[in-house]
């Protein structure tokens, strides 16, 4: 299982406290591959393209419109 | 002609690739197109430290964030705007309804994402440059959020309390590289009461209560004295400005290598 995670440091939370999973590329249980863009954030006006660490089937644990902070789990990848 | 100047630089820097700041006009024939070069920019960044400039503009189009497509009636708005004359297209980065248009500038630097990068960071280096640029007219900035200017946001730019400068970022991880794109869309010579209206327009149609009122929307030719005079035209001025300030933005990195010069031919080409 790998975790895919909101980067650490990508911003500054004391002025931007949070941001949102703008969307997922994926359903949830789909298979995706190592490296595909699987989730989009939005932290001020700023979108961000979450690639999947590894291959395997998506669990999604932010659900679309789900508050994120840095370091924030987002979804898991069971390998194949 | 943006191809052969890109590669150039490339060669330049061939054996030792670090730096390359290279900075670009195109006056495309569609927003659309301009849209797709811009998105595409950062995938010419061939290796690390390189940052990549576009500064761009096209026909009218209003380019609207992704967020923006949930409106509950928003391909009525879609139609509604291609009727006036303001195709809407979506982009990738953040934010909500920004103009295209020949009286409008769009800026894009992009660039690999090193440690000390954050957004701050990003948007930072994007707006300091656009204010050093701003000064070197005379005129007195300011980087704060303007809430009644189009896209509204903490790196909003302002000259005289009109907003005349908004950003808005897109992050990407390719091959284990992380690059970001800062764009930003100045208003030079357009209508402020046509953005205000156009952008005020899409909205409503689309079922959304944001709103921009025009006293917040401010263009650069207005804010200039009225006998201002330049050797080439304000546009082709403004961009020379910020291709030399972005030299100089980089001039203290040892790994830079000299940017081409500035090509302004299409920009001549189309006045």
């Amino acid at each position: 299982m790998t975790d895919v995670v909101v980067p650490n440091g990508l911003w500054d939370t004391e002025k931007t406290p949070e941001g949102i999973v703008a969307n997922w590329f994926y359903a949830d249980g789909g298979d995706i591959p190592e490296g595909a863009t699987v989730a989009e954030l939005m932290v001020e006006k700023s979108t961000f393209d979450i690639a999947a660490p590894g291959a395997g089937r998506l669990h999604i644990v932010v659900a679309k419109d789900g508050v994120v902070r840095p370091g924030t789990v987002i979804g898991r990848i069971d390998g194949v | 002609m943006v191809s052969d100047i890109v590669s150039a630089a490339a060669s330049t820097a061939a054996g030792r690739c670090a730096t390359v700041s290279v900075a670009f006009f195109d006056d495309f024939k569609t927003a659309d197109l301009g849209l797709l070069r811009q998105e595409q920019l950062a995938e010419e960044i061939s290796c690390n430290h390189q940052r990549l400039l576009l500064l761009w503009r096209a026909p009218r189009a209003l380019v609207v964030g992704r967020s923006d497509t949930r409106l509950p009636h928003f391909a009525n708005a879609v139609d509604h705007l291609g009727a006036e004359g303001w195709p809407v297209l979506i982009r990738r980065s953040g934010g909500s309804a920004c103009p295209v248009s020949r009286g409008t500038l769009q800026i894009a630097l992009a660039r690999t994402v090193t440690s000390t990068i954050t957004i701050d960071a990003a948007y930072t280096e994007l707006a300091n440059m656009i204010r050093t640029v701003l000064e070197s007219y005379g005129l007195k900035v300011a980087t704060r959020r303007k809430s009644s200017g189009f896209c509204p946001g903490r790196y909003d730019i302002s000259v005289n309390g009109r907003k005349v400068a908004g950003l808005s970022q897109h992050w990407r991880q390719r091959n284990g590289q992380i690059t970001v794109t800062t764009a930003a869309t100045m208003i030079i010579e357009e209508d402020p009461e046509e953005i205000a209206h156009i952008v005020n327009l899409f909205y409503r149609v689309a079922g959304s209560a944001e709103r921009c009122s025009s006293s917040g929307v401010g263009a650069l030719r207005q804010d200039l004295p009225v006998d201002a005079t330049f050797d080439t035209p304000l546009m082709e001025d403004l961009c020379n400005r910020i291709a030399n300030a972005a030299r100089g933005e980089w001039r203290n990195d040892p790994r830079r290598i000299s940017a081409p010069p500035f090509a302004a031919r299409s920009l001549s080409q189309n006045n």
